[in-house]
C-alpha cells in the first residue's frame, strides 16, 4: 500500500519529466482564439472528459483519429494545424 | 482527477486495507502450530471471506457515493463520462493484471501437484486475484499521470 502510494506520488510529482508523445498540438492557442473556449467546452463537443483535454494540451496523451479530426471541424482549421508530428525525416533517398 | 480515477483510488485502497487485514488473519492462522488448518479451515475461510466481501461491499458503496457527490456537474448529474482515454488506460492495466494472475495460477497449479492442501492452495488463488488487481489499480493511476 505503501509502496503504491510512493509509486504513484513520484510520478504525480514528475510530471513535468514525464515522456511527452512525439505529436505536439497548437490546442490551447486554438481555444483561445475561438472566443476562449474552456477546456470543459472543448470536452463536452468533442464527448471526451475535461481531464483527457488537459492531457493532449500538456502532450501526454495523442487522441484517436477520430477525436483528433473532431477538434480540428470545431476549431475550423486542417487537422496538421492542430496536431504536429515531430518524428523522423525520411528523406528522398530512404 | 476524473470520477474513474477516484474510483480506481477508492477499490485499490480497500482492497489493499481489506484483503490486508484477511491475509495477515490467514498467515497468522496457519502459522499458529497449536491449529490443526485442515481442520478448520473452511470455517475460518468462510468467516474471514464474508468478512471481507462485506467489508468490500460497503466500503466501495460509501466510497462512490463521496465520490460521486464531488463529481457533480452544474445540472445535479454524476459526471462519471467515460471517453476513449479512460478505456484505454482500463485495457492496459487489465493486460498487466492477466500477466500476473496467469503467473499466479501457474505458480498454484505446481503447489497443488508437490501435495498442498486446499487451505493453501484457496487462499494463495485469491491472493494472485489480490495481486494482480492491485498491480492494475497501481499501472492505472500511473498511466493517468504520464504519458503513453
Amino acid at each position: 500500500m505503501f509502496l503504491s502510494f510512493l509509486i504513484i506520488g513520484a510520478a504525480s510529482r514528475g510530471r513535468q519529466m514525464a515522456k511527452k508523445t512525439r505529436i505536439s498540438n497548437d490546442v490551447r492557442t486554438l481555444r483561445f482564439l475561438a472566443d476562449e473556449m474552456t477546456q470543459a467546452e472543448l470536452a463536452k463537443k468533442i464527448g471526451v472528459t475535461r481531464q483527457t483535454v488537459i492531457a493532449i494540451e500538456q502532450g501526454r496523451y495523442s487522441p484517436s483519429l477520430e477525436v483528433a479530426f473532431q477538434m480540428a471541424e470545431i476549431f475550423g482549421v486542417p487537422l496538421e494545424k492542430v496536431f504536429q508530428y515531430a518524428g523522423r525525416v525520411v528523406s528522398d533517398n530512404g | 482527477m476524473s470520477f474513474h480515477e477516484k474510483s480506481i483510488w477508492a477499490m485499490l485502497t480497500a482492497n489493499v486495507l481489506v484483503y490486508g487485514w484477511y491475509f495477515y488473519n490467514m498467515v497468522r492462522i496457519a502459522a499458529d502450530v497449536s491449529v490443526d488448518v485442515m481442520a478448520i479451515g473452511v470455517a475460518v475461510f468462510a468467516s474471514h471471506m464474508i468478512v471481507t466481501v462485506i467489508a468490500l461491499i460497503i466500503i466501495a458503496i460509501v466510497s462512490h457515493i463521496v465520490i460521486a457527490l464531488h463529481s457533480l456537474k452544474a445540472d445535479g448529474e454524476v459526471d462519471d463520462t467515460e471517453d476513449e482515454r479512460d478505456t484505454l488506460i482500463k485495457l492496459r492495466g487489465e493486460n498487466k493484471s492477466g500477466a500476473i494472475l496467469g503467473l499466479g495460477v501457474v505458480i498454484v497449479i505446481g503447489m497443488i501437484l508437490v501435495g498442498n492442501g486446499p487451505f493453501l492452495t484457496a487462499n494463495m488463488l485469491l491472493f494472485s486475484l489480490v495481486v494482480s488487481e492491485t498491480v492494475a489499480g497501481v499501472f492505472k493511476l500511473l498511466d493517468y499521470r504520464r504519458s503513453f
